[in-house]
């Protein structure tokens, strides 16, 4: 969606070290953010039958 | 499954040393990567930043709002479920934040007017009217964001401060004036169901905006009405695909094995399943309109992801259209998008099995991801 209006002609240009790395360092920022919260901060709730 | 007299309760824990070492390892690959990118080819670098702040930015608010959906129609089926999606929220502060880094490669990537937008389109296609609506329409939702989740999980953070061993000031500001369990519940569900409709219109209206102005813009001279509705609608999909997975890998913690019922997963599969023939009936909407017309600067949309066949003038299947620019990349999207999700979950017991809703789920978001490409 976004690669072909900037880089019309190369159909590989969203495949690369750089395009992979920052997608994995993305993902691993957005996992952190979800392991914070649901862990750490208000967590995730769970019914307590004690 | 929650019955009457049961109370939901936060369980504040640490993090397992590690799932946070994997984090940090996939951050440093990526911080590697982007000035690594910077210094030696930095159209790329900020390109790539784009493309995955939209896509992890869409997946958080498709979070926010299934948690809306679900308390919009009072939905009683979701139980825990509702608040895995919730947690997917909490990246939206951080991508507005990382909206105001992505301001300094605005050059990289909003190449194609930055320099001079189109006829008539000059005042509507500058960086200062770009970036003060979006990052406006972005800073609220990050203020309503922050203000459903601590709404919604406020009810189950009785004793807290007392039982956690980390953010104990954080606790303890969150449950001021404690009212006891059964009052805050009910003051949480009469706010929540005032505040996420008003969540569901902001994202819906406010983000369509963004949606135009950071990825329909890239190419200055196309243009759909339905573009807002088709990016965001991708949004929804991918929160429900993703609180699938999460409540998948869940289902093997203690205390979720009871939660993660089939019930529930049937559920969310029957979501994920409709929402995906939802997303292609948007696509097709666009294509149509599109394909009928066949005026050059509308298909030129169509005819720079799917090559030349697809259109009009050129119906036919040509193996060797495949070879086109970013052909393969969309059809592959395609799959993950529809094709996977439709056939796949077409049943009863693919969508209630654990193994085949998780692994649908993925597929979904990895197609999205090359979509988002």
């Amino acid at each position: 969606m976004i690669w072909p209006s900037l880089v019309p002609g190369d159909g590989a240009a969203w495949f690369g070290a750089i395009q992979i790395g920052v997608a994995l360092g993305f993902l691993g920022l957005f996992a952190l953010v979800y392991l914070v919260f649901s862990r750490v901060f208000p967590t995730l709730p769970l019914p307590d039958r004690s | 499954m929650v019955s009457a007299g049961e109370i939901e309760r936060a369980n504040p824990r640490g993090i397992p040393t590690s799932m946070l070492g994997t984090c940090g390892a996939l951050i440093a690959v990526g911080l590697i990567a982007f000035i690594g990118g910077l210094v030696s080819d930095p159209d790329t670098a900020w390109r790539a930043f784009h493309v995955n702040l939209m896509y992890f930015m869409t997946l958080s608010l498709g979070g926010l709002m299934l948690s809306c959906a679900l308390v919009i129609v009072g939905a009683k089926w979701a139980g825990p479920v509702r608040y895995v999606a919730e947690g997917l929220a909490a990246f939206v502060p951080v991508a507005f934040l990382l909206m105001l880094v992505q301001f300094l490669g605005s050059e990289s990537i909003h190449t194609n007017w930055v320099h001079g937008a189109p006829h008539g389109k000059e005042g509507w296609l500058n960086l200062p009217r770009v970036y003060l609506t979006d990052l406006g329409i972005l800073g609220v939702l990050a203020l309503l964001t922050l203000r459903y989740l601590k709404l919604s999980f406020r009810p189950a953070l009785g004793g807290a401060a007392e039982r956690a061993t980390q953010a104990k000031g954080m606790f303890a500001r969150w449950t001021k004036n404690w009212r006891g369990d059964a009052e805050e519940r009910a003051d949480s569900k009469r706010k929540l169901a005032v505040l996420a409709p008003i969540c569901a219109l902001v994202y819906v209206f406010g983000y369509s905006f963004i949606a135009f102005d950071q990825v329909m813009s890239l190419s200055p001279t196309w243009f759909s009405v339905i573009f807002g509705w088709y990016f965001l609608w991708a949004g929804f999909l991918n929160g429900i695909a993703a609180t699938a997975l999460i409540c998948v890998l869940l289902s093997r913690s203690p205390g979720w094995d009871a939660e993660i019922t089939r019930p529930r997963m049937h559920d969310l599969g029957k979501m994920l399943f409709a929402f995906s023939i939802f997303w292609m009936y948007l696509f097709f909407s666009q294509y149509i309109v599109i394909w009928y017309g066949n005026l050059p600067e509308e298909t030129q949309f169509f005819e720079a992801r799917l090559g030349s066949q697809f259109l009009q003038d050129s119906w036919y299947w040509v193996w060797d259209n495949l070879n086109e620019p970013y052909v393969k990349l969309s059809l592959t999207a395609w799959l993950g998008c529809w094709v996977i999700p439709f056939w796949v979950l077409l049943g009863e017991e693919p969508k209630k099995t654990k193994s085949i809703l998780g692994s649908v789920a993925a597929i979904s978001l990895l197609g999205f991801w090359l979509e988002r490409n």
